[in-house]
C-alpha cells in the first residue's frame, strides 16, 4: 500500500462484493486496537457490530451496489479488545482490473457521537410531541363528526328496529289467527265436499297455508336472530357434525361426504352458529349434483384480519377463524353471487325451500362481526368463505 | 376488510408489469429497499414471465398519502398490500419472489388466499429474527435490533446529505439521478423505523404449518441476517418445502450473485414444469 494511503490521518478498507477484505490501512488497524498484533479479520461483516451488521446488509451494500455511492453512514466497529467504535463512513464501488471493488474510509466520532445522541433524542421527543399533537387535534376533529354521524344512525336504527320489532308480532301473532282460520274452514269445506275436483282445489288451498305457516315463523326467526344476548365458548368442530346429523335426520340423506379441517373453537352465538352450519349443509345436500357423490369439505385456518369493514383508512387485525366450506353440488352462475343472500331470494323458483337460508346464514355471520362470500361455477360447486373474529367484539 | 378501489392500488404501490409471458411472477423486495434491486433478476425471466414489481406503500414511488400507522405497525398491512396487488390485476398461480421479510408476508398472504399464488421462492427468509427461551435461534437478541433502530436513527440525521451529493455530482448521468429519487433513501426515516420493528420483532412461525403453497428456501452461506439453521427450520415447518443452500454469502444475494440467484430460481421453476408433466 502506497505509505500515503497507509499512514493517511482517516482509516481506510477495500472489499469485493462477498465481503472478503482486500486491503486495510495502518490508521484503521490502529482504531481498532491492532498495534503490532497481526490483523487477522478476513470479512468487512467481522468488523461490526450484529446491529451494524443488519444494516451493511439492509443499506449500506445495496445503496452501494445499486448507487455505487454511500455517504455519512454512521456505523459501530468492534475493536479487538471489544469495544464499540462509533465512525462515519463514505463509501464507493468502482471497477478494478476485472472485478468491482467496494472501498471505504471511516472516521472515528467518539465526541460527535454524545452530541448527536442528544440530537436523536430531542428530534424523536419534538416527532412525538408534533405526532401527538396533529393526531390528537385530527381525532378530536374526527370524533366530533363521528358523533354526530354515529347519533343520527342510532336514532334511525332504533327507528328501524321499533318497526321490525312490530312487523314481528305482526307476523307472529296477527297474520296467525287469519291463517289458522283459513286452514280450520278449508278443512271443514274438505270434509262436506263431494266432489274430487273442489277436493283438489282444497287440498292447494290447505298446502298454501302450510307454506304460509313455513314462511312466516321462519321470517319470525329471522328477525329474532338480532336480539340474541347469550354468547360464550362455542365447539364449532362438534357444532358443524351436530348441524350435519340434524339436516341428515331431517332430509333422510345419508350418503355423502363430509369432512371436517382445522375448525377451532370461537367465542359466538351457538345457537345461530348452529343455523348457520345446518343451512349450508341443508343447501348442499338439497342442490346435489345428482351425478356424483356429494363431498363436503369445511376447512379453516386461522388469519389476522382488519375488523373495521366501513370506516376507511382504520385498522385494527384481530385473529380470525377464515373457513372455507364447499360442496361439489350444482353450483350457480357467479352473476347470482350477492343476490343468494337476499331475503327470499331463489336461483330456481320451483327448487324446494323458501330462499332464507343464506339470508339467515349472512345474518348470522354478520351478528359475528364477519363476513361471507360465495363463489361458484355451474356443475362444479359452491365455495363459501366465511370470516368469524375468534372473539367476538363488544 | 376495508375496500380499495383497484386503479388506485397500482398508483399506491407504484406497480409495474412488463415481460412477454403469462404466467404472472411478482417480486416483493425486502426491508430497507425498493423494486430497483431486482434489476439484476428480471432480465432473465422477461421473456417466459408476466413480472409485476412493485414498492410497499413507505417505500420506493410508492404513495406515502397511503401510509397509516395502524396498518403497517405489522406485517398485516404489508400482506395485504400483495393481496390488494393481486386482486387490482387479477392474478391467480403467482410465482411470488419475496426478499428477506417479504418471503414471509408472502407465506402470510398465500394462507389467506391460496389460490393467488402457485410458488413461493424465498429469498433469506425468516420467520422470527429474535432468539427464544424456548431453543428457537434466530440469530438475534432483542437488544441487537434495539441497536438496530438507534443505527437508523443516527443515519437519518444527514439526511439530506444521502441525496444530494450524488445528484450534483454526476449531473452527466441522468438515470442515476432518478433512480436515486426511486431508491430507498427516499423512505420517511419514521416509516422505515416501524418497517424495521415490523420485521424483526414478528414472529410467525406458527403461521408455517398453515402454508399449503410449495416454497423454494434460498438459504445464503454466511448469513447474518437469516442464518443457516432459520432456513432449516423453515424446511422443517414448511410442508412442500425446497432447502437450497447458495453459495452467495450476504443476505442479498440478487445482488452480489445474481447468476447464481437466477440459475437456482429457474431449477427450481423447471422442476416443477417436469412434474406436472409427468
Amino acid at each position: 500500500m502506497d505509505p500515503v494511503l497507509d499512514h493517511a490521518p482517516c482509516g481506510y478498507l477495500s472489499f469485493v462484493d462477498d465481503g472478503k477484505i482486500l486491503d486495510i490501512n495502518k490508521t484503521l488497524k490502529e482504531i481498532l486496537g491492532y498495534g503490532n498484533e497481526p490483523f487477522t479479520q478476513s470479512h468487512v461483516e467481522q468488523l461490526l457490530t450484529v446491529s451494524g451488521r443488519i444494516f451493511y446488509n439492509t443499506h449500506l451494500f445495496p445503496l452501494l451496489r445499486l448507487h455505487h455511492k454511500a455517504n455519512e453512514i454512521f456505523l459501530t466497529l468492534i475493536a479487538r479488545d471489544k469495544t464499540q467504535v462509533p465512525v462515519l463512513v463514505n463509501a464507493s464501488r468502482r471497477m478494478h482490473g476485472e472485478m468491482f471493488i467496494n472501498e471505504c474510509v471511516f472516521i472515528p466520532v467518539m465526541q460527535r457521537k454524545k452530541f448527536e445522541d442528544e440530537l436523536v433524542n430531542a428530534r424523536r421527543q419534538a416527532e412525538e410531541a408534533l405526532k401527538k399533537n396533529e393526531a390528537l387535534v385530527a381525532l378530536t376533529a374526527e370524533l366530533e363528526e363521528k358523533s354526530l354521524e354515529l347519533d343520527s344512525k342510532v336514532a334511525s336504527l332504533l327507528s328501524l328496529n321499533q318497526n321490525l320489532v312490530e312487523f314481528n308480532k305482526i307476523i307472529s301473532h296477527d297474520f296467525q289467527e287469519p291463517i289458522r282460520k283459513i286452514e280450520i274452514f278449508a278443512r271443514r269445506l274438505a270434509a262436506l265436499a263431494e266432489n274430487p275436483a273442489s277436493d283438489n282445489e282444497l287440498n292447494r288451498i290447505l298446502a298454501s297455508v302450510q307454506k304460509l305457516r313455513l314462511l312466516t315463523s321462519t321470517l319470525h326467526l329471522y328477525v329474532e336472530l338480532a336480539d340474541e344476548q347469550v354468547s360464550g365458548m362455542v365447539h364449532l368442530e362438534r357444532l358443524i357434525l351436530s348441524a350435519r346429523d340434524e339436516v341428515s335426520t331431517h332430509l333422510m340423506f345419508t350418503d355423502f361426504d363430509f369432512t371436517v379441517e382445522n375448525i377451532v373453537d370461537i367465542q359466538g352465538y351457538e345457537r345461530q352458529l348452529q343455523l348457520l352450519f345446518h343451512h349450508l349443509i341443508e343447501n348442499s345436500v338439497l342442490y346435489r349434483n345428482e351425478n356424483r357423490r356429494l363431498h363436503i369439505h369445511i376447512r379453516g385456518v386461522l388469519v389476522q384480519e382488519n375488523i373495521y369493514k366501513s370506516t376507511i383508512n382504520k385498522y385494527r387485525y384481530v385473529d380470525c377463524l377464515k373457513i372455507r366450506y364447499s360442496d361439489n353440488g350444482m353450483g350457480f352462475d357467479e352473476m347470482y353471487n350477492d343476490y343468494v343472500f337476499g331475503l327470499l331470494k331463489k336461483i330456481e323458483r320451483k327448487s324446494p325451500g323458501l330462499g332464507m337460508g343464506l339470508a339467515v346464514c349472512k345474518r348470522v355471520v354478520e351478528n359475528h362481526s364477519g363476513s361471507i362470500k360465495v363463489s361458484s361455477q355451474p356443475g362444479q360447486g359452491c365455495s363459501f368463505d366465511i370470516l368469524l373474529p375468534v372473539k367476538l367484539l363488544q | 376488510m376495508n375496500v380499495v378501489i383497484d386503479s388506485e392500488v397500482i398508483a399506491r404501490n407504484a406497480v409495474r408489469v412488463f415481460g412477454n409471458g403469462h404466467i404472472p411472477m411478482m417480486f416483493a423486495h425486502g426491508f430497507g429497499c425498493d423494486q430497483n434491486m431486482w434489476r439484476f433478476i428480471t432480465p432473465a425471466f422477461e421473456n417466459d414471465y408476466k413480472l409485476v414489481l412493485f414498492d410497499y406503500v413507505g417505500a420506493g414511488k410508492s404513495d406515502l398519502r397511503a401510509y397509516h400507522v395502524s396498518r403497517y405497525s405489522n406485517l398485516n398491512g404489508y400482506v395485504q398490500d400483495v393481496l390488494d396487488i393481486c386482486k387490482a390485476l387479477a392474478l391467480r398461480d403467482v410465482v411470488f419472489v419475496g426478499h428477506s421479510v417479504s418471503a414471509m408476508i408472502g407465506a402470510l398472504a398465500a394462507i389467506k388466499e391460496p389460490s393467488y399464488f402457485s410458488k413461493l421462492i424465498m429469498v433469506g427468509p425468516s420467520p422470527c429474527y429474535i432468539n427464544h427461551p424456548d431453543g428457537y435461534f434466530g440469530g438475534f437478541e432483542k437488544k441487537d435490533v434495539e441497536e438496530l433502530l438507534e443505527t437508523m436513527d443516527r443515519n437519518y440525521i444527514g439526511w439530506a446529505n444521502f441525496l444530494a451529493p450524488a445528484i450534483m455530482k454526476n449531473p452527466d448521468k441522468p438515470e442515476l439521478v432518478s433512480e436515486l429519487t426511486e431508491s430507498f433513501c427516499s423512505t420517511d426515516p419514521l416509516i422505515a423505523r416501524k418497517f424495521a420493528e415490523a420485521t424483526f420483532f414478528a414472529d410467525n412461525r406458527h403461521d408455517l404449518v398453515k402454508v399449503q403453497t410449495p416454497s423454494l428456501i434460498m438459504q445464503c452461506s454466511e448469513d447474518i441476517i437469516a442464518p443457516y439453521q432459520v432456513g432449516e427450520f423453515l424446511h422443517r415447518h414448511l410442508r412442500k418445502s425446497t432447502l437450497r443452500v447458495l453459495q452467495a454469502t450476504g443476505h442479498c444475494p440478487h445482488m452480489s450473485a445474481p447468476e447464481e440467484t437466477i440459475q437456482v430460481i429457474k431449477e427450481y421453476l423447471a422442476s416443477y414444469s417436469d412434474i406436472s408433466q409427468n
